[in-house]
Order: C-alpha cells, then structure tokens, then sequence
C-alpha cells in the first residue's frame, strides 16, 4: 500500500469529509500549501482544496477534521508554498502522517418543501450577476468579507430552491478570490457549510426566533468579522425572498464595519 | 413537540463529540476513529456515598435550584450603611454571647474561643475579673450563638457582645442585612482569645470612639459599595481573606472625608484614622459580611446542593447547605498546615477557627488564590500551586462569578458556589487560606496556612439531601 | 520466598488498567505472584485467597500492591516494575495540557470542556447512575455501557433523559454506530440508510455485519439496553430511538433486535411506528422464533436485495476421522450474550433442555462450577460472570480455561464458539483462540477422542482485525467457521456423535 511508514513516524487520526475524500484516497500526489493558520492548513491537491482542521476550530464542510485541539497542531513549520504528499489515505507533514480513519458527512441546508419556496418571481428579482461581481472577492483576508455574505446568500437560496442562477454566477467567478474561499463558496452553492452555520441558515428559514438566537453566538464567533458577514448575507437573501418576514431577530447582529447593506441588490 | 426542535437535540446529523468516565479502551478507540473526546478523570466517590448521590443526582429539582443558588449568589450586592452596637443591629440581649462557627459548648471550647468569651463577659461589665467571668461561663451563666444564626459573621473567635459596634451590610437586590465585628487589629486582641485589660480597654475605645466616628463617616458620606472594592482588589493581588492589604487601602480612601468631618475631637478621628489605617486586614470585616449577604441570598432553595456556609468555633467545622436550610453538618475542625510566625510551631496552632471561611463560600479567599500568588509567602507552596489550587476549585463549584475575575486567568470569574454532590464524587475539599490562632489564649497569630474542611461535613449534608429528595416522578 | 504487601492511598486506577499492570509485574524475572488491585472486597478476597495479608483498613479507594518474589532482592525489581507500568498507566490517562490546566475530574467538566454531545460510561455499576445523571443533566444523550444497574435506577434515567430529550443507550449497553462513529463495540460496516434499534449487543453487532455480508449499510445503530422492551422499562428508550430515526433523512426503513418484548410495550411501540410513518422490521429473538439471519433474510427479500450465501470457511484437513470416538454434548462457549442465546434457541428445537448460566427454564440452570454432562451453552458475559473482571471480549483468560477443561472431558461432542471482531474487541484475537483450538484438538486426539469445533466469526472485511485472515487461522487451527451464528450451531449440531 504505497509508501512504507517509519517506526517514527506519528500517525494523526483525521475523519475525512465526503466532499473531498476522493482528493485524499485518490492517487498520491505532490500537494500545495495554500495557507497555514493554528486552527487550520489549507492544501491544494490537484485543484481540490482540501483544509485540514483540529478539533476546536470550525469544521468546514470539506474538511479534514483532526481529534486534537489547536494546541497540538500536527504542522508547525509548514508554511504557504510548501509541498506535502497527500493520497492514498495520507497526508503527510515533516514529522508526522494524518491518516483517514473515517468519512464524515457535512451538513447540508434543508431544502423547503417546494410551495414554499418563495414565489417563484422573487428569484428571478435577484440581479444575479451584477451583485455577485460586486461582492466575490471584495475585502480583506483568507475568506473576503464579499465572499462569506455570498456564501450566507447561497445557503439561502439553496433551501429556497432558487440557487442556481446565483450559484451559476459565483462557479464562473471564483478565480476572482482566494482558492480558499472559492472552495468554501462552491460547497455553499450546493448547500454545504459548517454544522453552526448550517444550524442558522435552517433556523432562520424556520422563522425560529429561538433557534436563531441559540445558533447566532456560534456563527458570530468565527473568524474575525466571517461570521458577521455570514450573518449579512443570510438576512440580506431572506429580506428578498421572504419580505413580508419577520427579521428582528437577525437585525440585532453587531453589523461588520466595513460595509453596510451588500450593494448590487435592488428589485426589478 | 415543535416541528423545528430536533430530536435528541440533533444527535444523529452530526459525529458526535464525546466525554467518557471508566475504562480507556473506550476512549482510545474513539480518539483512534478521529473523534473528540474529553476523559474524565475519574475515581469512585467518597466512601459510602454512592446510594445518596444517585438520589441527589437524580432530583428533578437539583440542575435548575443550583442554577437559581448560583445566580443569586453571584447577583447579591453589598454596600456598607451604617454602623451601630450589636444591640440595635440584631436586638442582641445583654449575657447574650455571638460567636464563630457551628454551635458550642463552653466545655467544649477551644482556648482562644474561651478567652474570648472571658474578655467579652469582662467588656460588658457582667463580671469583674477573669476568674469570675470563667466561672460564670462555666456555670451556663450567659448565652452562647452562633453569629450564623444572626445572620452575620465574626473572624477568628468572633465573639460579639451587645455593646460591640458592628459594619451593617445591605443587599438590595434580595432585600437583606448582614453584619461583622469592627476589626481590633494586629496583636494581643479579643478574637485570638486575649482578654487582658489593654483589651478590653481598647474595646471600650472602640464603643466610645472609633464606632461612633465610623457609623457618621458612613453616613455623610452613603452607602459603600463593598462588591465593587471586592472586583477591584482581586486586580490588585489580593483574594479576601488571607491577604487584604489593597482592599483595605481602597476602603480607607472611602471612608476618609467622612471620618476626617466627623463630629469628634481631632484627636479621637486622627487615632481612629490612624489606627485603621495601620491594619492590613482592615478589609477583612467588610469582605465577610459581604460574601455572608452573598450566601444568604442563595439559601433555602429545596433541592440545591450548594454550600452557604463554612465556619468553625475552634473545635468544630461546620457547613450549612442550600436544599436543607439552617441545618448544622460538623466535624472535628482540622488544625492549618503552614508558615510559623517567629519561634513558633505546629504544636503552637489552634485548630481552624473564624467565620472567615465564607468567604471560600463565596468564591473569594482561597478559591482566589490565583489572583494572589505571593500569598505562598505566607501559607507555604509555591506560585503554581496558587494557580492550580484556584484551578482545581473550579472541579467542585456550581459556576463562576462574573464579577469577581482573575487577570492571569484569562479574567475568568473565580469557582463559585460549591457543590456538594461534586465533592462528593471528586474527593476533592474546598481549599481555605487561613491565619492560625495560638492554642493558648491570647496568643494572638502563630502563622498562616492551608486547610480543609473535614471530609465527613460532605456524606452527612448529602444524606440529609437524600432524604428530602421527593419521591416518585 | 519474600512477601510484600503495601497500601496506597489517594490513586485510583480502573480495574481493567490495573488487570494488566498485574499482568506485567507477575512477568518480571524473581516475581511468583503479583497483584496490583483496589481494596474492594472482592478484590480482597481474592489476593487474601492467594496467601496475602491485606491491612484491615483497606479500604476500595486505596491502591494495594502484592507481590510473592523468590528472593527479598526480587521485591525491589518488582515493586519498579509496578511503579514503571504506574507511570505507563499515568501518562496515557492525561487528558493533556500538562501543568497548565487540571484534568476534569467530574463526566459534567469534561462535558463541558468541548461541548460534547455524548457521554460514554464504564464506570462501576453502583457510581454509573450519577455519571448518568450528571450527563442528562448537562443535556448529552448517554451510551451506559456499565451493567449491574437496578431496573428502577434504568427508568429513573430514561424518564429524566426523555424530559431532556436526551437518549440513554443501555444499561449494559456495549454497541452503538452514531454518525460513522463506532461505539464500544462495534463493527466497521459500509454506511446506507438502514437504522438499527438494538437491546442487544452482539444481536446488533450480528445482523449489522450480515447486513453488511449483503452489500446493505446502516445509518446508526442505537442501543437501548437489554431490558428496555421489557414491561417495566416500557420501551422508553426505543420510544426515543424511534423518533429520532424515524427524523434522520439518512434513515430509511428501521431494524429493531430484540428478545421478545412485552406484548403491552410492542403493541406501544408499532402504534408509534404507524404514527411515526417509520418502516420498521422487528427482528425478534425467541423460542418458536425465526432466528436472527432468517429475520435479516426475509427482511432482504422484502427490500428486493439478493440473499447472499453467508460466507464461511471450512476447517483444514477435512472433517475428522470417523472412526474416532466423540462425545454426544453440544459445549457452546460465547463471549457475546444474545449469540449464546440464539445458541439455545436454535439448538433447543432439536436437543431438548440446554443448561446454562443464561437458560430458557430455570431448572435447567448450572451450578456454580458451570458443569453439566448434558448439553451446556456459557455465556461468559454474563453480569455474574464479570463481577470484578473484565468482560471476556477484553480478557478472554475464562472461555479459555474452560476450553481446555473441555477437551479433557470425554461428554463434550462438538465445541461452539463465538468470536466477535470490530473496535474494542482485541485487536488480534485470532491467533490466541485458534492456539486454544488447537491444543484441544490435540489434547482430545491423544485420548483417542475427535473435538470438533465450529467458530461463529461475526465481523466484516473492513474491521481491524481482518476477518478473512481471522477465519483462515482458525480454520487452519480446525474449527469451521461461519459468519451466521445460526448456522454454526445448526453445523455443531450435525456434528455431534450419537448419545450412546
């Protein structure tokens, strides 16, 4: 079974996401480190991007999700542009092999019963195109700010049924932003995103003000400003799907500084 | 049940993340398969507990009586008001005798309780030398109460007579007072068990002079907030009961301009300034009754497990729990392991004696000892054992405090609100920082140091849970 | 000979640690004898029937360390192998962050340190309600592996874990699947949208892996504990089970394992199924009763699956020499309590009475030294078989003892054994059963005696142990082996020599 491992070796157990288990048993091949971060290290491995997470950060729907906590991160040292050898079951850092025990499956936004799935003339009111260059790619850091309200937008739609032209547009877009976040969104557009993110999406769909208010704490406190920015989206994409709804209990969310209302949106 | 709430809170649409308690191979086999898991540390419970904690455990009530003892605990105020003889502030009757801890006997009475007692019965005039007062003592004479059963505190002896003047507390939330003896200071004094006459006239100074000089400082100048000086001191190093020196200087700064306009000849405010002002513990009066308001509010909650007090009378150690109100659980009070003060030593310590225990209850003292590391000065150990003795607390306590933070803890509120059932189940003892009293009375301190309560005070409060469990779904 | 005995107090260690620590130190060159065990009063007993004086104030939460050496210098060596496999013990147990940070010491702070969303207890009966307790009241769903818990302390948990809407899987409760997530013991199976509801361990852990033998594969699998569908628990558990299933998009249809339930409780239990709009397939196990691969078969017939002919793999060398003698006694040994009992039931039908610690008719209940000359079938995990030791998948010392008594007496016919692979069970059981085997075989053959045996390996391809090298050692050692409990016995059955 392809390379011998050494008596020194560590051998990290690591549960793979069925979004990308193929990149990690599929042949073994040199992959690219796109980003080192202590809860998280991004690989490219032939074009899929594959993040690599402990236990205590945000499981990412395409993760890989380690059992340690960031305290003990397996790939100190690492850095972006270094090569690893992913495949085969392996990813293998200096030091140390992450072996797949395990397939996990991420959650997915439920999808709405079709009559409720807003009339049918509010999807085609979203200025698709237009709105998605607005936003892809705009903002600081790893996941631009314009990329997680897209991502918010996107869970939306999907559970609204009404993804596909948004989700058309962002997939001809993604070389616009980071691989990081293109990957992210491309999971968002079939409806995949972090179980607390997933968890809000739903709620709020539900019109549960209960759930919401459990789920928010969790979102808000990714990243720096991604959960706030998630949070946006999602309220901007069901304010247009669902105007006669009741949002108070999104719109007590501690707004990002660095923009207001996405732009690019208006009603025919 | 609502169409939006997920059965078993969503268990099946996740991998689940897991805590074990027993064998490892259970745990190892989840951590081979990726998964989180948190192992218990686990050990059998104190011996002969397991049939009461099952019961107590399984009270309906418990989760949500702790939860409201916790919140009471940690939203009580304390504001200082006013301060009056013990005979205005709690109707005490002349031959009437408060003192530290559980109930006691005479026969029973440790030295430095005794000579406290002989001091007191001197101070107001009830007999005229000591062996006349210890003969009256002895003979039932007087009345002896605990402070506890009053409503208030007394550090070390904690002996309180009618005519001693005491800090009234108020907790305006849950609407109730609490009081504590004004401090003697440092030295041969009343609550180490000293009776001779430089003490009993220095009592008589503070009746005459500094009460009088304190309660109009208080007054012009309105209620002190005690809570607020508690959060503050805890930043400056000190935890509220073995160390007190930046509590008592903030509480000085407070009560300077009142005491300084005093009606009173100069001289009588500059000794009452000065002699406040010399005692590092000066705080200490006002940091117990506070913590004693605090416990107060989260008593009598049927079905709680909470511990409201801790104290000891020198012989004794005593604590009271929420789920069975006013009732007494004792034990033989350990004697405190640390550092001597000049030639003294072990043989020299009295067992544990004070009220000053509720502060531990309240989530200060030694549950704070993290804010406090140069406190290992004093009682022995070294700085991580400061940090890990606050650590550990937080395995047996209810929550934390949101006020009463620890910077080198992340401003993490200190473990508050101790809990029966978990010390029950860990083993692990509430940790107090303690002065020591001389056996001999009159002594004074010998030392300061660690102790615990005695193990059995757990078992039998948790038995008497037990047995007010209802029955039945 | 030298003997030191010595009490510790404040260290605890679990049995099953400390069963190998023992295990360790007897090995130490000079050591006799070696115990390593808390002061409970069995264990107690058993180091004061080996010849040591225990100090009367020992007490169960005091560590007590007995070694019997060949010379006094022995007793150092030993006492630093003690110390060595201590530490050993110490290191793995640490919940990590070193001095930072002290280990949780209640299953709440443990909870509470990752927000876990289940709690695994293996603690001693008697202390497990509380763990329990505090993890319904942390608001995690419980797998309470631990047995010896009363029937009154079962509902007092499932009725608090229903109002928290939390499920308590047990007690006694070894197998369960949540999530891809193995629990205990359990199989690596493919994943599929069949959900399992089990008050059976080794059932569940049967039917999964002949599920998986048909190319089928599970959502979950939820253990309810043994007694739930019995009248006093109600079905409480698989009430909560049911729901949740009957949620779970990846849940199609259900297969409930069980002994047969009260009638009330099974009459609640398909109303709710009805209710629920659940599919479910009761694979119920009891005299009269199809046994548990003709329920799975005829559940494959009504999903349209093909049956597949159910592996097995045949003992080298052929069948044994004819002329040989053989005994005219069915000796079922199992490891697993509901294959023991499909044993009997499969095997009843055609033999009449089978004695055992687990029988269908009290009368026909073994004494304390688990012997009969008749037809014999042990379940070794039973509760009153592991008071104070491991269970027999952990430490197998027990069933092989009586293996070897077996073969040196003349009634025993044919021996039926279980083996059960997958997470937790030893991760190379093979070897040491077939070494067992064989040394049977050969000890009846020098008597002039033929000892059969036939294997029922419940397993799959995907689990640790790999099942096909599992089956080919034991087949090379001489036993048949099957991966359907039932048709093993009925080929022990076919195998056993006349009465007279």
């Amino acid at each position: 079974m392809g390379l011998a491992v050494g008596p020194s070796r560590q051998r990290v157990p690591g549960a793979v996401s069925a979004l990308t288990a193929g990149a990690v048993h599929g042949p073994l091949v040199r992959a690219t480190v796109l980003g080192v971060h202590a809860p998280g290290l991004y690989l490219d491995v032939a074009g899929a991007v594959v993040p690599v997470v402990t236990a205590d950060a945000v499981p990412l729907a395409t993760a890989v999700r380690l059992a340690v906590a960031s305290a003990d991160t397996p790939w100190r040292g690492l850095a972006a542009g270094d090569a690893v050898l992913v495949g085969e079951g392996l990813i293998r850092l200096p030091g140390c092999d992450i072996a797949a025990v395990r397939t996990w499956c991420p959650t997915r936004v439920r999808r709405l019963p079709s009559p409720e799935c807003g009339s049918g003339g509010q999807g085609s009111h979203l200025r698709t195109h237009g709105g998605v260059e607005a936003l892809l790619g705009r903002g600081p850091g790893l996941t631009p700010a314009g990329d997680d309200a897209l991502a918010g937008i996107l869970l939306v739609a999907h559970a609204h049924g009404v993804a596909g032209p948004v989700a058309a547009a962002v997939r001809e877009r993604l070389g616009s932003t980071t691989a990081v976040s293109a990957a992210l969104l491309d999971a968002a557009a079939d409806g995949y995103a972090a179980a607390t993110v997933v968890a809000l999406v739903d709620a709020a769909v539900a019109g549960d003000a209960a759930a919401v208010a459990r789920a928010l704490p969790a979102v808000l406190a990714i990243g720096h400003t991604s959960g706030a920015d998630l949070v946006i989206g999602i309220a901007a994409a069901l304010r247009h799907l669902r105007p006669l709804r009741q949002l108070g209990h999104l719109c007590q969310t501690p707004a990002s500084t660095t923009h207001t209302t996405p732009i690019g949106w208006s009603a025919a | 049940m609502t169409t939006s709430s997920r059965p078993l809170h969503g268990l099946l649409e996740a991998d689940p993340v897991v805590a074990t308690a027993g064998v490892p191979l259970l745990a190892d086999a989840l951590s081979d398969q990726a998964v989180r898991v948190s192992r218990t540390q686990w050990q059998p419970p104190m011996a002969g507990t397991e049939a009461d904690l099952a019961r107590v455990m399984g009270d309906p009530r418990r989760a949500a009586a702790n939860a409201l003892a916790l919140e009471r605990m940690t939203s009580a105020t304390a504001t200082l008001v006013d301060v009056r003889p013990a005979s205005e502030v709690v109707g005490l009757e002349r031959g009437t005798f408060l003192h530290a801890g559980p109930p006691i006997t005479w026969e029973r009475a440790s030295g430095p309780m005794r000579g406290a007692l002989i001091g007191a019965v001197l101070f107001e005039g009830l007999a005229d030398t000591a062996e006349d007062a210890e003969h009256r003592l002895a003979a039932g004479e007087f009345t002896l109460e605990p402070c506890h059963h009053r409503g208030g505190v007394g550090p070390m002896a904690g002996v309180v007579s009618p005519s001693m003047w005491l800090y009234v507390l108020r907790d305006d939330v849950h609407d109730a007072t609490s009081w504590c003896s004004l401090n003697e200071g440092l030295g041969k004094v009343l609550r180490y068990g000293a009776y001779g006459p430089e003490v009993i006239d220095r009592l008589h100074w503070m009746t005459r002079v500094l009460g009088p000089i304190l309660s109009q400082a208080v007054r012009s100048t309105g209620p002190i907030d005690i809570r607020a000086i508690i959060t503050q001191m805890l930043q400056m190093g000190d935890e509220g009961h073995n160390r007190n020196r930046a509590g008592s200087l903030m509480l000085l700064r407070e009560l300077l301009p009142g005491m300084i306009t005093a009606d009173a000849a100069s001289s009588d405010v500059a000794e009452a300034v000065r002699f406040s002002g010399a005692n590092e513990h000066f705080f200490l009066n006002l940091g117990m009754p506070a913590c004693k308001l605090a416990t107060m509010a989260a008593s009598g909650i049927p079905g709680s497990s909470v511990v409201t007090v801790m104290a000891r009378n020198g012989t004794d150690f005593g604590i009271q729990v929420s789920g069975t109100g006013d009732e007494w659980f004792t034990g033989p009070a350990n004697t405190p392991e640390g550092l001597f003060l000049g030639a003294f030593g072990p043989d020299d310590a009295n067992p544990d004696i004070g009220d000053s225990a509720i502060t531990e209850t309240g989530g200060i003292g030694g549950f704070a000892m993290a804010a406090a590391p140069a406190i290992v000065k004093f009682v022995g150990g070294d700085v991580p054992f400061a940090l890990r003795a606050t650590r550990t607390m937080y395995e047996i306590t209810v929550g934390e405090h949101p006020a009463y933070q620890v910077p080198i803890l992340g401003f993490r509120g200190t473990p508050t609100a101790i809990d029966v059932t978990k010390v029950a189940r860990t083993g692990i003892l509430p940790q107090i920082n303690t002065g020591m009293a001389g056996r001999v009375a009159g002594t004074g301190q010998v030392g300061a140091g660690l102790v615990t309560p005695p193990e059995q005070c757990f078992p039998a409060a948790l038995a008497a849970l037990a047995a007010r469990v209802p029955d039945g779904p | 000979m030298s003997t030191h005995v010595e009490l510790r107090t404040g260290a605890y260690h679990d049995s099953v640690s400390l069963m190998q620590v023992s295990r360790v130190v007897a090995g130490t060159p000079g050591v006799l004898a070696a115990q390593v065990a808390m002061a409970t009063e069995l264990n107690v007993d058993v180091l004061t029937s080996m010849g040591f004086d225990v100090p009367p104030e020992a007490g169960p939460n005091d560590l007590v360390i007995a070694l019997r050496t060949d010379t006094p210098d022995a007793v150092a060596a030993g006492l630093a192998a003690v110390a060595d496999a201590l530490a050993a013990l110490r290191a793995t147990s640490d919940s990590g962050g070193g001095d930072d940070t002290v280990a949780p010491r209640t299953l709440g702070s443990a909870a509470a340190r990752v927000d876990a969303t289940l709690a695994v207890i293996s603690v001693p009966g008697q202390h497990a309600v509380t763990e329990a307790f505090d993890a319904i009241t942390s608001g995690l769903s419980v797998m309470l592996f631990s047995d010896n818990v009363s029937v009154e302390d079962e509902v007092h948990l499932k009725d608090a874990a229903a109002a928290a809407d939390v499920l308590v899987m047990g007690p006694d409760c070894g197998t369960a699947h949540i999530g891809g997530v193995a629990l205990g013991f359990a199989n690596v199976v493919r994943p599929g949208s069949v959900g399992i509801v089990a008050a059976s361990g080794t059932g569940a852990q049967q039917v999964m892996c002949l599920l998986d033998a048909a190319g089928v594969g599970i959502s979950h699998c939820l253990g309810v504990g043994g007694r739930d569908l019995k009248a006093a628990v109600g079905g409480r558990s698989t009430r909560q089970a049911l729901r949740a299933l009957a949620a779970d998009p990846a849940t199609d249809q259900v297969i409930v394992v069980s002994k047969p339930p009260d009638a009330g409780v099974l009459a609640d239990l398909e109303a709710l199924a009805d209710e629920l709009g659940l599919q479910v397939h009761w694979a119920v196990l009891g005299p009269g009763r199809p046994d548990l691969t003709a329920s799975i078969e005829s559940f494959l017939v009504a999903q349209g699956v093909p049956v597949p002919t159910w592996p097995t793999w045949a003992a080298a060398g052929g069948g044994d020499d004819p002329l040989l003698s053989r005994g005219a006694a069915l000796r079922g040994l199992f490891c697993g309590g509901t294959l023991a009992d499909e044993a009997i039931t499969v095997a009843e039908g055609g033999l009449g009475g089978i004695h055992s610690n687990i029988p269908h008719d009290p009368a026909l209940a073994l004494g304390a030294d688990l012997r009969h000359d008749g037809h014999v079938v042990i379940d070794f995990g039973d509760d009153g078989l592991t008071r104070g030791r491991a269970h027999p998948m952990i430490d197998p010392t027990l069933r092989r003892e009586r293996i070897a008594a077996e073969a040196l007496d003349p009634t025993c016919g044919v021996l039926l054994l279980d083996l059960v692979l997958g997470h937790g069970a030893h991760p190379d059981p093979a070897d040491e059963l077939a070494d067992a085997v064989r040394t049977a075989r050969a000890t009846a053959l020098a008597s002039g005696r033929a000892l059969p045996v036939v294997v029922s390996l419940t397993g799959t391809d995907g689990d640790p142990q790999h099942r096909s090298r599992c089956a080919e050692v034991l087949a090379a050692a001489g036993a048949d082996v099957y991966l359907s409990n039932a048709a093993a016995t009925r080929a022990a059955l076919s195998l056993l020599g006349s009465a007279s």
